[in-house]
């Protein structure tokens, strides 16, 4: 003991030194810190360096609470898995049951639209990838959201997209829930309308339709929208069924471009039928007397055209 | 005769601590009061450290030590300042300059150019862990006006200091 008042004599002057300096770091700690934003950074970062660096031993009531959250999570997820397993394992069952073919992946090419354009009342996209990249008619246009169009030209750079918000364009389309089968087409007056669906066949408002496999042109399994209503009216054999799209057509900037076609020579006839159709639909010229031979050729073009419609 | 010399020693305590409470006072108010009037672009000296230099040089360690605490303290309380910030400052000025006390040896040290090194060492740590206390973090220019301060700070209060104990070593006062 009186070793140690010694020693404390001896230094008295450092314990005076170290005693002060703990009373004023002290009332400066009582005080209002915030006038002084140096001595807040240096205690900060003092207490951060203290805790990094010399407390060792770590809060064990919250690594237990952590531990405990964690493991509950950890379970969640495990518990995921195996439902996600077991789905697939019965997916492929049912699929080998039967006998479907596994769903294909396309290859697609992204694109952006670089405009919009308005040929007799129909609405194209042009996109920015063309012939070289190895885009070609009739593929499938879609962006994250479901079905855009399909390409109607496609030149060497770019391409051009006719929309489904076209009269003329028709979707063969499946209501997912169902299976029930129906055309998407535009009615011209801001309505995509499901069409020949008769009256007793189920389609419920909130039903998701997508393309169908029956299509020629588009890809299946491709989401279109929504069934946004359902009206029977008195008399009518089919349903009148509005559909809510997926896409937003007012603001179409990426599109992906599916490299999926269907056999050139099923191309080839839709072709060779549009044109038919085109020069058939054209109007007699003023000019032009009725001649008996022109008339055996209309008649043979129309015949042919039945055949191809039999095909 | 023992008697005698302890109630010389109480009374030459009590006149000295008399005597630097209003030396502390008068200083405190001058600080406070007219040291704005000398200030350029905002730098002003500081005459406190100047007397915890001279009490600490004349007094000793621990009675420096004592001293500057407890002017600190007042200064902090008279300016509305965070209290314990100059108390703080002022302490380890006391302990730099205590290491070169030595007893009866004040005027020696005066009249010496080791002086000068005293004061601008103290008052340079001084204004070192002031100005890094007070900095406002808020500032765009923060070590521009850090540097500012503490150098201009420095400079000018190691002038006054000069100039007091030059004066004194004349017997000007």
């Amino acid at each position: 003991m009186q070793k140690f008042v010694y020693f404390i004599l001896k230094f008295k002057e450092h314990f005076v030194f170290l005693g002060f300096l703990f009373i004023s770091l002290s009332l400066i700690l009582l005080g209002d810190i915030n006038k002084i934003g140096g001595f807040r950074t240096l205690v900060v970062a003092s207490i951060g360096w203290f805790q990094k660096n010399f407390f060792l031993i770590p809060n064990i009531s919250a690594l237990k609470s952590e531990n405990s959250a964690l493991r509950e999570l950890n379970l969640n997820l495990y518990q995921k898995v195996m439902n996600a397993r077991i789905a697939e394992i019965e997916n492929q069952t049912l699929r080998n049951l039967l006998g479907l073919k596994q769903r294909l992946e396309y290859p697609v090419e992204v694109a952006s639209v670089i405009g919009t354009l308005s040929i007799d009342l129909r609405n194209f996209a042009i996109i920015d990838k063309g012939k070289k990249n190895g885009l070609k008619k009739f593929m499938t246009v879609r962006n994250d959201a479901g079905l855009v169009g399909s390409i109607a030209l496609c030149g060497d750079n770019y391409s051009l997209v006719e929309l489904i918000t076209n009269a003329n364009v028709k979707v063969p389309a499946i209501d997912l829930r169902s299976g029930v089968l129906g055309v998407v087409n535009w009615d011209g007056s801001n309505r995509l309308l499901l069409r020949d669906v008769v009256k007793f066949l189920d389609i419920k408002v909130g039903d998701t339709i997508v393309t169908s496999k029956h299509s020629l042109k588009f890809v299946p399994n491709i989401p279109i929208g929504i069934v946004a209503s359902k009206k029977e009216e008195e008399g009518e054999l089919f349903s009148v069924i509005e559909i809510k799209p997926f896409v937003n057509f007012s603001i179409i900037e990426e599109v992906f471009v599916i490299k999926s076609v269907n056999d050139e020579e099923i191309i080839k006839l839709i072709t060779e039928y549009e044109e038919r159709l085109k020069e058939l639909n054209k109007p007699p010229e003023k000019s032009q007397k009725l001649q008996p031979q022109l008339l055996m050729r209309e008649k043979k073009k129309q015949d042919s055209l039945k055949n191809i419609e039999k095909k | 005769m023992k008697d005698l010399g302890v109630t010389a020693t109480k009374k030459n305590f009590l006149s000295k601590f008399i005597y630097y409470s209003i030396a502390t006072l008068l200083i405190c108010v001058l600080q406070l009061s007219f040291s704005f009037l000398i200030s350029i672009k905002g730098v002003t000296p500081d005459f406190i450290v100047l007397l915890v230099i001279w009490i600490t040089l004349y007094e000793g360690k621990l009675v420096g030590l004592s001293s500057a605490f407890l002017v600190g303290l007042l200064y902090d309380y008279l300016s509305m300042n965070v209290l314990g910030v100059n108390a703080l400052t002022k302490t380890i000025v006391a302990y730099i300059v205590g290491f070169f006390y030595k007893e009866n040896e004040f005027w020696n040290i005066l009249k010496s150019n080791k002086i000068f090194l005293i004061s601008f060492l103290s008052i340079f740590i001084h204004h070192i862990i002031y100005y890094l206390i007070m900095i406002n973090l808020t500032e765009t220019n923060l070590w521009s006006m850090y540097f500012k301060y503490l150098i201009g700070g420095t400079i000018y209060t190691f002038i006054f200091t000069f100039l007091t104990f030059f004066t004194r070593i004349r017997k000007f006062w």
